[in-house]
């Protein structure tokens, strides 16, 4: 059942118990049933009329949206007015009935201030009522709602969470590790442990990568090692390396793992991929405040085509921008048809 | 069984070598780092069973099986590689996740060996170049995501379009790469049939044979394709029907 006919039907159904109530309760009306009748046919009418107007004010000013303390004046405020309009039809309804009956001119009838009174107290007390349902109800809808909701937002959350550690962590990378050092266990203990030290280095990094804004390129360098490490046991003479850093850059502060980033991709999406292999150039170095990195690695850059390169590099851009705003500026291009080279130049933070 | 090992890294393969080693069922021939020296090998070795890397580089896994006229038994070896197990999971002999469990592999060869034993080998291969295609080798394709490993006796119909030949089977029709001179050659005229210039047929799917115009007929296959046979090749056809 939707909503509005919930809303319909309890608001008939409601208000027709009351009514039928209320004339039961009626001083049996001197013998007048079909103007009893005609009595409780029109407070059903007008009471269903004002709640409506009522819940109509409620929709309109979204009162069902605001904070406990800003609501209890409106809805106190409107339940009285509502309540004393209602109180007055009612009681001249019913005067004009007593009028009719008795066959007496209507302003012949005398009304005491204590009719009034009463009969808007027991409005204000009923419109108390429905509003406590009314409220009651739409709260209890919501809840089980806004929790689904909260559930949902956090399942999914969770999985951004999932895919970006996934994608720092790049399964095909640690399980090609994870095998290459099963095989050196017989062949080269000695280098086996230095892998599994490797590793845990780069994993480590990784999941702490959100804890530390900037790191000392030194440190840096110390993942990109191990990073080459791991790599040239799995793709052995495929694999050189050439590093030529500055010594004065060391202590210039970088975003952690984004030159580890860059070296992966020139190695998964240039080197591995070749056949006979190729070499890995890293070279840094510092002009005037700025750090230039260079990375060249064989292979051919063919664009955006690869949507994992995309989401690499559209990474690194991204958290440039939120670091440096524009200040710092990153490329890749084809410096040869077989030498790609990514630059990125890093402003002092 | 006599298996070929296929992976770049070295250290991959001698793991896969040192964990096949208990396993006297499996004899490894030999090993490759690419997917060029492993079609030379195959060539040479004609292994029943591969243990195949997916990424390498040049051509991967899949373009070497592609590559293949006639292809082995094989088992997958990678280390994470969902899209391509998706697409396997249809009917690959098996595949293993790397690092490799020793426990894992041991069903793998169990699941080789009984399969091995349900099949009836007509013949040892003897000469790979002079001989036919047999009824049941397989050969691999790929149409996008999906990757079937298909028996030549499941095909009703190759038919000719452009450089590819569309094949049909079960309700798949993709696309492989051969001409249909080349597999009019090397497949079984016994089983396949030159209907003409566009089709050929497996005999053993005709469903029913209409008398057509100028003399010429029309064949109805079991999975609903109808091919339209000439007159010289409808004869041709009613001399192999009644044999």
């Amino acid at each position: 059942m939707n909503r509005k006919a919930l809303y319909w039907l309890c608001n008939i159904g409601g208000w027709m118990l009351y009514v039928l109530a209320y004339g039961l309760f009626l001083p049996v009306y001197r013998g007048q049933s079909s103007q009893v009748l005609w009595l409780l046919f029109t407070i059903f009418f007008f009471v269903l009329f004002f709640s409506h107007l009522y819940r109509y004010l409620i929709v309109k000013f979204r009162w069902l949206q605001m904070n406990v303390v800003p609501l209890i004046p409106r809805l106190a405020v409107s339940t009285v007015v509502i309540s004393s309009i209602f109180g007055f039809l009612t009681v001249y309804v019913q005067v004009f009935l007593a009028a009719l009956n008795t066959a007496q001119d209507t302003g012949a009838i005398a009304i005491g201030q204590d009719v009034f009174v009463r009969t808007i107290l027991g409005y204000i007390l009923i419109f108390v009522l429905w509003t406590v349902i009314y409220f009651a109800v739409y709260y209890f809808l919501n809840y089980k709602n806004a929790e689904i909701e909260n559930l949902k937002w956090q399942a999914s959350m969770t999985e951004i969470e999932l895919n970006k550690l996934k994608s720092q962590l790049n399964p095909h990378f640690v399980f090609n590790c994870m095998n290459s050092i099963r095989a050196l266990v017989d062949e080269n203990p000695g280098k086996a442990k230095e892998a599994v030290t490797q590793l845990s280095n780069i994993l480590r990094n990784t999941l702490m990568m959100g804890r530390n804004k900037l790191v000392p390129l030194s440190e840096e360098l110390k993942v990109v090692e191990d990073y080459l490490g791991l790599e040239s046991i799995r793709l052995e003479e495929r694999l050189q390396v050439k590093m030529d850093i500055a010594p004065d850059c060391l202590t210039f502060e970088v975003p952690p793992l984004m030159i580890q980033t860059l070296v992966e991709n020139g190695i998964k999406h240039g080197i591995a991929r070749l056949t006979q292999g190729g070499l890995l150039q890293i070279k840094a170095s510092l002009t005037s405040g700025l750090l230039h990195v260079e990375i060249r690695n064989s292979g051919h850059y063919k664009g955006n085509t690869e949507s994992e390169t995309g989401f690499g590099i559209a990474n690194t851009l991204q958290r440039l921008t939120l670091l440096y705003g524009d200040r710092a500026t990153f490329r890749i291009a084809n410096e040869s048809p077989e030498t790609v080279v990514t630059k990125l130049n890093l402003p002092v933070s | 069984m006599r298996a070929l090992i296929i992976d770049d890294e070295r250290l991959a393969r001698q793991e896969l070598k040192s964990l096949l080693a208990p396993y006297h069922e499996v004899e490894v021939v030999g090993e490759c780092a690419n997917a060029d020296s492993a079609v030379l090998k195959i060539a040479e070795l004609q292994p029943d069973l591969l243990f195949l890397d997916i990424q390498m580089p040049g051509k991967n896994g899949f373009d070497l099986l592609q590559d293949l006229e006639q292809v082995p038994e094989v088992v997958f070896v990678t280390a994470y590689d969902e899209h391509a197990l998706r697409a396997f999971e249809v009917n690959a002999l098996d595949y293993l996740l790397k690092p490799v469990q020793a426990q894992r592999l041991a069903e793998t060869i169990r699941k080789i060996t009984t399969r091995e034993k349900a099949e009836i080998k007509e013949s040892s291969p003897v000469n790979s170049q002079a001989e036919l295609l047999r009824e049941t080798d397989q050969v691999f394709v790929k149409d996008g995501e999906k990757c079937w490993f298909v028996k030549l006796e499941d095909i009703r119909l190759f038919e000719s379009e452009g450089n590819y030949v569309r094949i049909f089977f079960q309700t798949n029709h993709p696309l492989i790469l051969r001409s249909l001179n080349y597999l009019d050659e090397r497949l079984d005229p016994k089983v396949f049939f030159r209907a003409s210039r566009k089709h050929i047929l497996n005999l053993r799917w005709i469903e029913k044979v209409e008398n057509w115009f100028n003399g010429g007929l029309m064949v109805t296959l079991r999975g609903g394709e109808k091919v339209e046979i000439s007159r010289r090749q409808a004869s041709r056809l009613k001399e192999m029907m009644s044999l």
